[in-house]
């Protein structure tokens, strides 16, 4: 499976396809969290790049600024931008929509205030307010076309109409993904590596390589269809190796990692600026969103079938998901729907140990 | 000790029949009241008739009358995990559980609005599961992220309000403090008056200006002439219903005996020799012990941030559009005194005209909106040469309180850092 393989590669190499780009001379932006617009990163003529940490990566530099209460990714990601990971950066664009992501621009700009960190690149927050109603539409609309300006002088480009139709090429190639995966014809790993993949590659070999893996025979697999409903991003697939590992094959997952990644369509009848927008402000899996626009996808993927049970995790860390269980576990029951609920931390051995040990009996039940 | 202030028993008194009264009135005459975050334009529902509970002030009485424990064991025991306790979430939580026994003052009575910002995860969760739960209209206010800091933010807050907190920033807040406005006209009944929520912001600049007023004087006075534990009931009694007439005058009251004190040389401890301060949440379930020191060490807690963001964080001059105002108040509050790089600058600024020869800083296991920023203002404490004890602790669950080791904590931290 070459087409995999380069997929699987960007997935494993993160920043390699980022670095080769900024020593071929392209701009690169790198961008954190699941709500920046991308397509206008491409549109200014720049190469855009997931920022993640190293999953349970280290966090020894960050310990010194940034509170151990803090979830460890974003505390490993913080560590990685004090060690000068993303010095190659031309800028970098952090969404507002999380809790998370707010306190890393805070303290980002700290480090540089305090003088821990001279050399950070410029730092730009995209404020991306996903409440109802005109007001917070225009705001972020506003805010959207700041970021397209800041982009167009980084990068000098500015062709959104054709990033936004490339984009839409790229949405309708997961889209066919996610429908292989709702047929129980792909492995949630591999699903999750492909789907990351395309946060780290170079736009247009992303969607050759994909079109290529989609033309590839996959036939359907055995093994009860797991949802995972996780308090978390999950950029990392240890959860999905252990699901996998107990028999189950996980056909969708509840966050911006997954299969929320390119939810929604474009409307192309507005001006392309617009239509970017949008797609992101109704679709965008945050935290911060209001509840009936963050439980939409899960509603939707329940209704559609298919699901034979779910995995919720709420790893020990969590200080918010958790208000939001007993709404979901009655959602889940009401659907009829089998669900497991998973406290212990993926990350950690012993933790880890203990999940595998619930999935065994879980997934083992529903066979 | 000191002889306690003849204003702490007022305030004292006057929460209690007020809650009494708003409860005759919510539950015999039926009148609707809200359950509003302390983070929240309080003025324009009081203006419009519409009394507010602060869902923090309550969680405040929940903890003193150590009942947070019952009400935390009650969560766990429907699917809401440990990690979730909070003290801004504490309040909610006693109004989904009408069956735990001993609220205190009879409980809270079922709101007809709640109203938060959607400042945390875990707050704008937990309100949309109360709202769920209690069949109660829930106004979230979405707050914009700031992009851009000035040093010494406390120097612009009062008049360069607008260019502080970002026009675009105001903007946003100002057209849903107007959807507010329309969500809180329909439950009352009546328009809002902008005239009368003018004088009404008027009033609460007057009340913070009292409030500034003591706080120079402690920071002039040779000895702290009141204890912490009484600045911080005065304070937030009044915060609590500011810009009332009460509120106004139990400010200038509580000004006037401070003044009074420190002109007669009276201190909250005669034999002060070190000056500390406290930062973070107060703890509000055990408040005597900020005077655990005073006898064994002569050392005396003098700050915390609940009169300094009184003074500096809601006066606002410039009322010609008293929503606009309102709307620029509450886009950095929770921020400035938790947060970088707003915190930090500020708390080394107030210590060191507090003269405080060390800090302890609370450590909140539950909240990492609480905790969060403690890390840089530790560092810029230390680095301005005042020792910091960071002291891990719940300041509400009370099945957790262990005063004995936290005794032991602060006064090695005394002995070791600071007296030797």
């Amino acid at each position: 499976m070459p087409a995999f393989d380069a997929l699987h590669a960007a997935y494993r190499n993160r920043l390699e396809p980022a670095r080769r780009a900024a020593a071929a001379g392209t701009k690169v932006v790198g961008v954190i969290g699941g709500a920046v617009p991308v397509e206008l990163v491409h549109a200014a003529g720049c190469f855009a790049v997931q920022l993640t940490a190293e999953p349970g990566g280290p966090t020894d530099r960050a310990d010194r600024f940034m509170e151990d209460l803090h979830e460890r990714a974003t505390r490993a990601l913080f560590d990685r931008m004090l060690g000068g990971a993303f010095d190659f950066c031309a800028a970098i664009v952090i969404d507002m929509t999380s809790d998370a992501n707010r306190h890393l621009f805070h303290y980002a700009k700290e480090i540089v205030r305090q003088g821990v960190r001279d050399t950070l690149p410029p730092l730009i927050a995209y404020d991306l307010m996903l409440g109802d109603g005109t007001a917070i539409r225009g705001y972020g609309l506003a805010r959207t076309r700041e970021l397209a300006e800041r982009l167009r002088l980084i990068g000098g480009g500015e062709d959104i109409a054709g990033a936004l139709a490339a984009a839409q090429r790229r949405r309708a190639l997961l889209r066919r993904l996610e429908a292989l995966r709702a047929e129980g014809r792909l492995r949630g790993v591999d699903a999750l590596h492909v789907l990351g993949a395309g946060r780290f590659m170079a736009p247009e070999e992303f969607e050759q390589a994909l079109t290529a893996f989609l033309a590839e025979t996959h036939p359907t697999l055995t093994g009860p269809r797991v949802v995972i409903v996780p308090a978390v991003p999950l950029d990392h697939d240890t959860l999905h190796e252990a699901i996998e590992r107990s028999g189950g094959v996980v056909v969708g997952e509840d966050d911006w990692w997954g299969s929320r990644a390119h939810d929604g369509d474009f409307r192309t009848q507005l001006p392309p600026l617009e239509a970017i927008f949008g797609a992101h402000y109704e679709t965008t899996a945050s935290p911060r969103a209001p509840e009936a626009k963050r439980e939409a996808w899960l509603r939707r993927r329940l209704e559609a079938g298919g699901i034979d049970a779910a995995v919720v995790y709420i790893p020990p860390s969590d200080q918010d998901f958790g208000w939001s269980y007993p709404d979901l576990q009655r959602l889940l029951d009401g659907k009829g729907i089998p669900a497991v609920l998973l406290r212990d931390d993926i990350l950690d051995a012993s933790g880890a140990e203990r999940i595998a040990a619930q999935l065994q009996a879980f997934i083992g039940g529903l066979r | 000790m000191s002889k306690q202030l003849q204003c702490t028993a007022l305030a004292r008194e006057f929460s209690r029949s007020w809650f009494g009264d708003l409860r005759r009135r919510v539950i015999e005459e039926r009148q609707p009241y809200v359950l509003a975050s302390a983070e929240t334009p309080h003025e324009i529902f009081e203006v419009l008739g519409l009394p507010v509970v602060t869902a923090e002030w309550w969680s405040g009485v929940v903890s003193a009358k150590r009942r947070a424990g019952a009400y935390l064991d009650w969560m766990n025991a429907h699917g809401l995990h440990e990690g979730l306790g909070g003290y801004n979430t504490l309040g909610l939580v006693s109004l989904m559980a009408p069956e735990v026994p001993d609220a205190p003052w009879g409980g809270l009575p079922p709101p007809a609005l709640l109203c938060t910002p959607n400042r945390s995860e875990a707050g704008a969760r937990a309100y949309a599961m109360a709202a769920g739960r209690l069949n109660v209209p829930c106004f979230t206010i979405d707050v914009p992220a700031a992009t851009r800091f000035y040093p010494r933010w406390w120097e612009m807050a009062r008049r360069e309000w607008d260019d502080l907190y970002e026009r675009h920033r105001v903007d946003i807040m100002l057209e849903q403090f107007r959807d507010l406005i329309a969500a809180a006209e329909a439950i009352a009944g009546r328009r809002l008056d902008l005239d009368a929520l003018r004088a009404r912001l008027e009033a609460v600049n007057r009340q913070e200006e009292a409030f500034d007023a003591a706080r120079e004087t402690i920071v002039e006075a040779e000895k702290c002439p009141v204890s912490l534990d009484e600045q911080m009931s005065n304070v937030m009694t009044a915060q609590w219903h500011r810009g009332t007439g009460w509120a106004v005058s139990h400010a200038q009251a509580f000004r006037d005996e401070v003044q009074a004190r420190a002109a007669a040389g009276e201190a909250a401890c005669a034999g002060e020799r070190i000056r500390l301060m406290w930062v973070g949440n107060g703890l509000w379930q055990n408040t005597a012990f900020y005077r655990a020191f005073e006898d064994s060490h002569g050392a005396v807690f003098v700050w915390s941030m609940y009169l300094a963001i009184a003074a500096d964080g809601y006066i606002k001059y410039g009322l010609h559009d008293p929503v606009r105002a309102l709307a620029a108040r509450y886009l950095n509050l929770g921020e400035q005194m938790h947060v970088p790089p707003w915190a930090g600058e500020w708390v080394v600024h107030e210590g060191l005209r507090h003269r405080v020869q060390g800090a302890v800083m609370l450590a909140p296991p539950a909240s990492r909106t609480a905790l969060a920023g403690n890390r840089f203002q530790m560092l810029a404490l230390e680095k301005a040469g005042i020792p910091v004890l960071e002291v891990t602790m719940d300041p509400n669950d009370n099945r957790a309180w262990d005063e004995a080791r936290l005794r032991g904590q602060v006064a090695r931290f005394i002995e070791e850092r600071i007296a030797a």
